[in-house]
């Protein structure tokens, strides 16, 4: 046996041969390498940590939602009618008085001021026109008193201040739609008030009926 | 399971919320469904119906203390915490024209749990039957409930919240209308008194 054949085929082996030809068929061919897939499918990882984010979000628009809806239903709620000037809200008018003027150098002493009254006023010696005006415009003309700006700065020495107001015993001014509410809660007493003075009236026996009177509280 | 409860630390209280809201604007137990008495309207002769609340009723008890009148004084005063009126009263041509059942139908409303009568009148003079309710939340009154029904008449009073009767009852007749303007496109309307 010769070894040449065995490392660089020179010369004979038939033993060598023999084992060629017998494993023939697993030769090693050269072929071209093998081409890429013309689309590349990533591996898809389904954790549940995606389906619990899923929820997280479904979640949280659902409560964001709500929350919009909650909250402008409190603004429709709370709102109505509350944006109006102050002098028609619910609470009793407040006394228009801040501070008394007594004479002039108070009022240049003074950048926000308001008048008491038409003795501090005369005691002052402003100018004042003397209109009746309703509560309501006095309150306004209070508001547009305290935006006066300095005596000082003001070379005439012109100050048109609040006017003389007389609150009591005025009529009082309504919108159409404060009558109508206001007609309907009128009505709506009136109705509830004669049927519980017919009670009592028929309680007290005035008209002498059948009647029980059961002292709930 | 991490985020699954931390999204329920978030959605809890919204939930919460939400149902507080959904309570405030339940109805109130004190209200009385006058559904059934509907189909008197077609019967009747003269019908008044009144629903007062809302912002309407706030509207009115603005205006109320605006009244310089001692009267609407007193009954702002009274209807403070009002939170609503309902009124219906039927007046019919003819005796027994309506049926008797309708305003039974409200009466049994009113032995439910939560009302307490107050007075009752009966009287064979027009068959009259005058029931008067009240309802209690706690030492605050929460509804006032008055049903008259008599031969030719039918006059059912729901009132939510506090109320004051007492003074009701004496301002009875005295409740007009006052002196006032109505600012109408700048011009000024007279009406009242």
């Amino acid at each position: 046996m010769k070894q040449d054949y065995l490392w660089d085929k020179t010369g004979e082996d038939p033993e060598i041969e023999k084992l060629e030809s017998a494993l023939l068929a697993f030769r090693y061919k050269e072929t071209a390498p093998p081409a890429l897939p013309a689309k590349i499918i990533p591996f898809e990882t389904k954790s549940p940590r995606n389906f619990f984010r899923f929820f997280r979000l479904s979640y949280a628009f659902t409560a964001f939602a709500a929350l919009m809806i909650v909250s402008l239903g409190v603004w429709f709620q709370f709102s109505g009618g509350k944006t109006e000037i102050a002098g028609n809200s619910a609470q009793p008018a407040p006394n228009p008085v801040v501070e008394t003027v007594t004479n002039e150098n108070q009022i240049e002493n003074s950048d926000n001021f308001t008048l008491k009254n038409d003795l501090a006023v005369q005691n002052s010696g402003l100018s004042i026109e003397k209109n009746q005006v309703s509560k309501q415009s006095f309150e306004r003309k209070i508001v547009k008193v305290k935006n006066i700006v300095p005596v000082k700065s003001r070379p005439d020495r012109e100050i048109n201040i609040a006017r003389k107001t007389e609150v009591k015993n005025t009529p009082v001014k309504l919108t159409k739609d404060e009558k109508y509410a206001y007609d309907q809660l009128m009505l709506a007493l009136s109705i509830t008030s004669s049927k519980l003075k017919l009670v009592k009236d028929k309680v007290e026996g005035v008209e002498e009926p059948s009647a029980s009177l059961d002292k709930g509280r | 399971m991490k985020s699954f409860i931390h999204s329920l630390k978030f959605i809890l209280p919204v939930l919460f919320v939400l149902g507080a809201f959904i309570s405030v604007n339940a109805q109130d137990p004190a209200r009385l469904p006058f559904e059934r008495l509907n189909g008197l309207e077609t019967k009747a002769r003269d019908v008044v119906e009144v629903n007062i609340d809302g912002k309407l009723l706030d509207l009115a008890k603005r205006v109320m203390v605006k009244t310089n009148d001692a009267d609407a004084k007193k009954v702002a005063q009274a209807i403070n915490g009002l939170k609503g009126i309902y009124v219906r009263v039927y007046n019919f041509e003819q005796e027994n024209e309506y049926n008797i059942a309708d305003v039974e139908a409200i009466r049994s409303q009113l032995q439910s749990p939560g009302w307490e009568k107050l007075a009752n009148v009966r009287s064979k003079k027009n068959n009259q039957k005058v029931d008067v309710y009240t309802m209690f939340t706690g030492d605050v009154m929460s509804g006032v409930a008055v049903v008259v029904s008599e031969a030719k008449s039918i006059a059912v009073v729901n009132v939510i919240g506090p109320i004051d009767i007492d003074l009701l009852v004496e301002l009875s007749g005295k409740l007009n209308i006052p002196k006032i303007e109505i600012e109408k496109d700048g011009t000024k309307t007279k009406i009242g008194n």
